[in-house]
């Protein structure tokens, strides 16, 4: 056991080496750098620009550049962002917890109705309920991100209900505790339902087509004719048979919990990872790009052997391959 | 790990979204705002909202308006320029004084300055700034190059504690202006400098109580991705000549909130739900506001033409890798002349800029008085004037389509900016206008960084649809209109002038820079448009106008072709405030 976790760690670096590398590559032979955006202002001559592309080091050879870098890296710093000239680490660290809470949150909702509503829309398919979900997750499918993120702050815009904009009120700090975590809350609902409402959809469709299949085998007809009953079958068998593919969706849910609330971020004004980056990218921030990308990467593949875990954890047929 | 979707698209569905909506939402359901006046007016709040965080509160580094926008608000410099014409005004020099022949300045301090901390203001903060600050190679600032003169630096020396004196090689007419740059507080910085950690100094991760500054407000707080707050700077001393708002200290404002918001169609929404007092319009969101004016208790306010404006060039340079007959047309100066004639600014402004603009002829913005010339013709829109101009070049028409002399037709690549949705649409009305004359335009959209490097590096460009950051002082062009200049995007950095008239323009700079007579200097660049209206090396467009919508609790706004609304944020005042009923 131990030592099939030793190896899936060290297959990561290669991996790890292999994203680092290619990022780096195409943001550096994308046209121009950082720096070009100042290219074409009258007030900014070609020799003041030379002069900051070697103070920033971005005159040095692609390799160089690449290999000054990882270096860093090792010694487990990012690099400076070109635009804030603060170390990238700090940016991201600040950002971090901002996007963590929305995105956890997103994800608590999003698997805590689909998954009881899935099961329930399995035990009677095309019942009302099972009709009217279906249709639903066709539109929770449907609908991109960032217009229902629209439709969220046009709600909130025109109601008062809901702040627009901000993850807390500018009076807030500084007063109590409970009032500061109430505000926040009133910030986050719209937020982390805009990304559930996103991602219901494909959950409830699968969990339920997953249930069904169970609910279809042999194995459970022959328990039910020898007299188990269906809610001791569900209870002991069902869910347990039944989650395995969503536990792989699980795992890309964690690998995308830093990125996977960009565009909604942008629109909701939260102050997470998600504008950082978009900026960064726009701008070229070379290392503040990099340090994204790493930080998503790694993620990525975390969320991917946590998942894998679970499946040995919850599936004996795992376990004796 | 972002995937960034075409943003025109985007905005073109937001914002036809946001029409359905708001209009279907708009109709009564919606509880008017409620005003109380408030008196005194002295003491108010003002929030608005922003669009991104700042990138460092060095003022030397700051190169982006999302750190410039906070940081004005901060600091001061020598000089400043006037938000009604654009003539240079003392700010904390009370007075200065020119000598020898334009090759010395010395500037007088007020006295009795002090920065937000308390410490007193004086010249050793101003040598500090320019001698180890700006002219100082190990610091990344863009403002370096400006305080070049003839390749040289400009000398800084204290003749006393509030007597500077700025030294030149040769006579330098835009210096005034260009000493408008922010003076840093040795006392704090100089520190930063002497270890070498200058270029991390006033990051965002400072406190923002240790950003110390001469301007109206300072720093109380930054929550990244959320607000920044400013106070009121107890020790600020307001600039000779400025005038207070009635019942009014200098500022009148004791606080200010801007709230960044990072989405436009966010903000919108925000403000026409009371949230935030002032809220820069683009033209395509004058439907949507204009009813709403009412109930959201806003104004509307234009500040007319201001600098930003497009225009047409194209490649006339012997460097390029285009066909040669295609540069013969774009040297041809009637080519030009047909182009400016066939162009419907009149169809841009209210198609692009929703009425929301003005036609430019010439490389002065009207709005800039004290250099602005007006010429003759005006080139309106006249497809048969221009399809004569071009058969008297030797063009000739056949079943609809423009055939030079030798018997190529004239197809021409049309190259913009793709991040910019309103220089898109420009580009399809100049190639139906263009198609009107017989000429054959096809238009390419690049991201601006390939653009760069396609007209500066490449030259592997026909014709251009941009626009350049706009000045005032016309010598902040000289890079664009000099021959030997970077941007002289026609035919950059050219050894010797290739036309005559680019001579007498190189010849014109040379004489204006060096002019210290502001009447004299006026007729210096007044021939350099009228060459400029005549050869048309870059056929000017249109303009926007600028509009804000201004929320009524506001007074104080003195709307100003170059300073906008609020040309000077401590004149404005809170005269009532939003009551939730």
């Amino acid at each position: 056991m131990m030592r099939k976790v030793l190896i899936r760690l060290l297959n990561l670096v290669p991996v790890l080496a292999g994203i680092s590398f290619l990022s780096f590559l195409l943001m550096r032979l994308s046209p121009g750098d950082f720096l070009s955006q100042m290219s074409l202002n009258p007030q900014v001559s070609p020799e003041i620009i030379a002069k900051l592309r070697s103070l920033y080091g971005l005159d040095q050879p692609l390799p160089v550049q690449y290999l000054k870098w990882v270096e860093a890296l090792l010694r487990g710093e990012f690099g400076y962002s070109f635009s804030y000239h603060v170390k990238v680490s700090d940016l991201i660290l600040s950002r971090v917890p901002n996007t963590l809470l929305l995105a956890v949150s997103s994800v608590i909702l999003s698997w805590g109705l689909a998954i009881p509503l899935a099961i329930r829309g399995a035990m009677y398919p095309n019942g009302w309920i099972d009709r009217t979900l279906t249709g639903m997750s066709y539109l929770s499918i449907a609908i991109p991100s960032f217009f229902l993120a629209i439709l969220g702050v046009l709600l909130a815009g025109e109601t008062g209900w809901f702040p627009i904009g901000g993850a807390s009120s500018p009076g807030v700090l500084g007063e109590s505790s409970w009032s500061v975590f109430l505000d926040r809350l009133h910030h986050l609902i719209l937020p982390a339902l805009t990304l559930a409402l996103g991602s219901i959809g494909v959950l409830y469709r699968l969990m339920k087509s997953s249930v069904m299949e169970v609910m279809g085998k042999p194995w459970m007809t022959a328990a039910r004719a020898r007299g188990l009953s269906s809610s001791y079958l569900r209870r002991r068998y069902l869910f347990r048979n039944a989650v395995n593919p969503l536990i792989t969706i699980f795992g890309f849910e964690l690998g995308g919990l830093l990125s996977g609330a960009a565009f909604t971020e942008m629109v909701y004004g939260w102050p997470g990872m998600g504008r950082l980056m978009l900026h960064a990218v726009m701008s070229q921030d070379l290392y503040l790009v990099m340090g994204g990308i790493m930080t998503g990467a790694v993620m990525l593949l975390l969320g991917n052997m946590i998942a894998d875990a679970f499946l040995w954890f919850l599936d004996p047929r795992v376990r004796e391959e | 790990m972002i995937v960034s979707f075409p943003s025109f698209f985007q905005r073109t569905v937001v914002v036809f979204s946001m029409a359905i909506l708001l209009s279907g939402c708009s109709r009564g359901s919606v509880a008017s705002l409620h005003l109380a006046p408030r008196n005194p007016v002295t003491g108010g709040h003002l929030s608005m909202d922003i669009l991104s965080d700042p990138k460092t509160f060095n003022p030397a580094l700051a190169s982006e308006t999302s750190s410039t926008q906070i940081l004005g608000y901060l600091f001061r410099g020598l000089t400043r320029e006037s938000p009604e014409d654009g003539s240079v005004k003392p700010d904390l020099a009370e007075k200065w004084r020119i000598s020898d022949g334009g090759r010395r300045v010395t500037f007088f301090l007020s006295r009795n300055l002090k920065w937000s901390d308390g410490a007193p203001l004086d010249g050793r903060d101003v040598l500090f700034t320019y001698r180890d600050v700006y002219n100082n190679p190990k610091v990344a600032t863009p403002i370096r190059g400006l305080l070049t003169v003839a390749g040289k630096p400009i000398q800084v020396s204290l003749k006393d504690d509030y007597t500077v004196v700025f030294e030149t090689s040769v006579p330098f007419a835009p210096l005034l202006e260009e000493l408008g740059a922010e003076i840093l507080p040795r006392h704090i910085l100089a520190p930063a400098i002497s270890s070498g950690k200058f270029n991390q100094a006033w990051s965002i991760r400072e406190n923002p109580r240790n950003i110390v500054g001469d301007g109206p407000f300072m720093m109380t707080r930054y929550v990244p991705g959320q607000i920044v707050s400013l106070a009121v700077n107890p020790h600020y001393t307001p600039p000779p000549g400025l005038e207070p708002s009635p019942g009014c200290p200098l500022p009148c404002l004791s606080s200010i909130d801007l709230r960044i918001v990072g989405d436009a169609n966010s903000q919108l929404v925000r403000f026409l739900a009371g949230k935030g007092d002032l809220y820069g319009v683009s033209p395509n969101e004058m439907s949507l506001l204009k009813p709403a004016a009412k109930r959201a208790a806003f104004t509307l306010f234009t500040r007319g033409p201001g600098l930003s404006e497009s225009f047409l060039t194209f490649n006339q340079n012997p460097r390029s890798p285009i066909a040669a007959y295609k540069r013969a047309w774009f040297v041809s100066r009637k080519f030009r002349e047909a182009i400016a004639w066939s162009i419907d600014r009149k169809a841009m402004i209210s198609i692009v800029l929703n009425g929301m603009g003005e036609p430019i002829y010439g490389p002065v913005s009207p709005s800039v008085r004290a250099f602005y010339h007006q010429t003759y013709p005006i080139y309106r829109h006249d497809p048969q004037k221009a399809r004569d101009l071009l058969i008297k070049a030797g063009f000739h028409l056949e079943r609809g389509r423009l055939f030079d002399a030798s018997g190529h037709a004239v197809e021409i690549v049309l190259l913009t900016n793709v991040e910019s949705p309103q220089r898109m649409l420009m580009a399809q009305i100049i190639q139906s206008n263009l198609l009107d004359v017989g000429i054959k335009v096809r238009v390419v959209g690049l991201q601006f960084n390939m653009l760069a490097t396609n007209v500066m590096t490449s030259f592997n460009w026909e014709m251009l649809l941009f626009g350049l950051t706009g000045v005032t002082d016309p010598h902040g062009d000289a890079a664009v209109w000099k021959s030997s200049g970077f941007l002289h995007l026609w035919n950059p950095r050219e050894k010797k002038p290739q036309e005559p008239w680019e001579a007498e323009i190189d010849s014109l700079f040379e004489q204006g820079s060096l002019e210290m007579n502001p009447a004299k200097r006026k007729k210096i660049y007044d021939k350099w448009q009228e060459i400029a209206h005549h050869e048309l090396p870059m056929v000017d467009l249109v303009t926007p106008d600028g509009i804000t919508a201004v929320r009524k609790t506001l007074g104080g706004i003195r709307p100003s072709p170059l300073g906008g609304v609020v040309p000077h944020i401590t004149q404005v005042f809170q005269k009532a405030r939003i009551v939730h009923s």
